[in-house]
């Protein structure tokens, strides 16, 4: 069984996406300019048709996702493979144009071999399911591969159209009214001819029509409607696909700060106070540069409970080791800690706890630090860094703070609210030996808070 | 709060009844400071009977622990439950010598 998330399944993918965009190219360039078979484009196509049908054997082995859910039951894939993907392969790649090889048929001027490898177009659906497939597995932005995709929908379009316009003229042996003549492409080598074809194309389906090519008879007129109808489609898609991409690539980026405008312009309409804005401002910033501009708790609030663990063990794997309270827990306590803990961000100089409060939980630095403050001292108490925490002696001895506790830069801290605090204390037998250990290192700290009269 | 002393070769067992909180601290901080100025630096503080520290009890006792330095030592026993827990969660039960007895208080 091959995961669809593998490696080898996305090395397999762009192995598919080249050789069937190869195909594409070179049985209808082969079709339109050379007109016979030749050894080289034939191993070359042959060779493509080898990868097609091996992937017979990778298609039906890869997991696929539905309803969210990978699923690897193998009776379930082999069906899904050959309802969905296997006649166009064994079309595409069955060579039945190797039986045609002893006829000498060359229908207007084409070999009989040449018109049977068309088959091979129906590939295109293999491209662009391979392309979406990507896509949809692309783990961050997949805006690369929608612009890739986009490119090679226009390419392939426009080749095609570039050897049908050749290979009109060619067929009907190159008529004295028609384009070809006038462009004198009998005695123009292959690479010019197709290049002038494509130059048409591209100038009549991009609507810049220069003229310096025409249409010269009915029949050419005709296709070159289709060209301009084809084009016009062709390009208000990309244009429409390309400006979506480039605006949705700053999405997230626009409607952040859109919203901090919208507090700003709120804020003056209140007449608050500059400074007082231009700590909104800072906090914004901070959240842009640190988070994203994603407030972990709004994050969190929307997943339930054990995917926000999931999520919380992702986002903490570099403090769970270096924070004593979570060093020391068991996996079960620890758990139940994370699911109850609140992440709270303090701007500099902002005050997490204040003198003469009821105590409402203990606070865990992350990052950061803070300093110990009270009313009459000039100099903070104490500075607390990642790792510390405090407002356990204020909830265990049920006595208000005596002194306040501020943020020197952005902080963060984890706060555990009392009512968590008293469950947890309660539910986890082991909760009070891991505080144990993970104060011995502050002790001395706290002793000197509690001999100077501070309790938090 | 009432503090009874008791002797035991050097050793003194201050014997603490009723609450320590900030009401009682300083009568508990004069009584301790005054053991300490008599020169006992050996002190054994019994909690058995007191039923509740408040962060001024634990000031009165970490000030002590200060006074007496490296020359002599405090130490505690019959701590209940809850006041036993106030001194392990702040970590105080790492600066303190606990113990769950007299006998094991003096001994140790």
């Amino acid at each position: 069984m091959i995961s669809l998330e593998s490696r080898a399944r996305l090395l397999w993918d762009v192995l598919l996406l080249a050789a069937g965009s190869l195909s594409i190219f070179l049985v209808s360039y082969e079709i339109a300019l050379i007109h016979e078979p030749r050894v080289l484009t034939s191993l070359i196509v042959y060779a493509i048709d080898g990868v097609f049908l091996a992937d017979i054997w990778f298609g039906s082995r890869t997991t696929f996702r539905a309803f969210g859910v990978e699923v690897r039951d193998p009776d379930r894939i082999k069906e899904r493979y050959r309802r969905r993907r296997l006649p166009i392969i064994l079309v595409g790649a069955i060579p039945f144009d190797l039986v045609l090889l002893a006829f000498d048929g060359m229908p207007w001027g084409v070999s009989l071999v040449l018109w049977f490898r068309l088959l091979r177009l129906v590939r295109v659906e293999v491209v662009f399911g391979t392309i979406k497939r990507l896509e949809r597995n692309a783990r961050s932005n997949s805006a690369a591969l929608r612009i890739i995709n986009l490119v090679v929908v226009a390419a392939v379009v426009l080749h095609l159209l570039a050897c049908a316009w050749y290979l009109m003229a060619f067929a009907t042996g190159f008529p004295a009214d028609s384009w070809a003549v006038g462009e004198s492409l009998a005695s123009e080598t292959t690479g010019g001819s197709y290049l002038r074809s494509l130059y048409w194309v591209v100038t009549t389906a991009t609507t810049v029509g220069f003229g310096d090519i025409a249409p010269g008879n009915t029949e050419e007129y005709i296709f070159g409607l289709g060209v301009m109808l084809i084009g016009a489609s062709l390009f208000a898609y990309v244009i429409a696909t390309g400006a979506s991409l480039v605006s949705s690539l700053n999405l997230s980026k626009v409607a952040f700060w859109n919203r901090v405008d919208t507090v700003e312009s709120y804020l003056r309409s209140r007449r608050v106070e500059t400074s007082v804005s231009h700590e909104v401002r800072g906090y914004y910033e901070y959240l842009w540069d640190r988070h994203s501009g994603v407030s972990e708790r709004s994050l969190l609030g929307d997943l339930p409970g054990p995917l926000r663990l999931r999520v919380l063990t992702e986002l903490m794997r570099d403090l769970l080791p270096n924070v004593p309270l979570f060093a020391h827990s068991p996996p079960a306590l620890r758990d139940e800690l994370l699911l109850s803990l609140t992440p709270v961000i303090t701007q500099p100089g902002g005050y997490l706890v204040r003198e003469g409060e009821v105590a409402d939980g203990i606070y865990f630095i992350a990052d950061g630090g803070v300093e110990v403050v009270s009313t009459g001292a000039d100099e903070p108490h104490a500075r607390l860094g990642p790792g510390d925490y405090f407002g356990e002696l204020t909830l265990m001895l049920e006595e208000r703070r005596t002194a306040s506790v501020r943020s020197i830069g952005f902080t963060e801290v984890f706060w555990l609210d009392s009512t968590a605090f008293k469950r947890i204390r309660e539910d986890y037998s082991e909760f009070r030996d891991v505080l144990t250990k993970s104060s011995s290192d502050r002790s001395p700290t706290l002793a000197e808070l509690v001999l100077d009269g501070i309790v938090l | 709060m009432n503090i009874t002393d008791e002797k035991s070769g050097d050793v003194v067992i201050a014997r603490f009844e009723g609450s320590l909180d900030t009401r009682t601290a300083s009568d508990a901080m004069s009584h301790l400071d005054a053991l300490v100025e008599g020169g006992s630096s050996q002190i054994v503080v019994d909690f058995t009977s007191t039923d509740f520290v408040s962060s001024a009890g634990l000031r009165v006792l970490l000030a002590t622990a200060k006074k007496l330095g490296a020359t002599g030592w405090l130490r505690l026993f019959g701590l209940n439950p809850s006041v036993q827990e106030v001194f392990d969660v702040s970590g105080f039960s790492t600066i303190f010598s606990i113990f769950d007895d007299e006998a094991s208080a003096l001994s140790a």
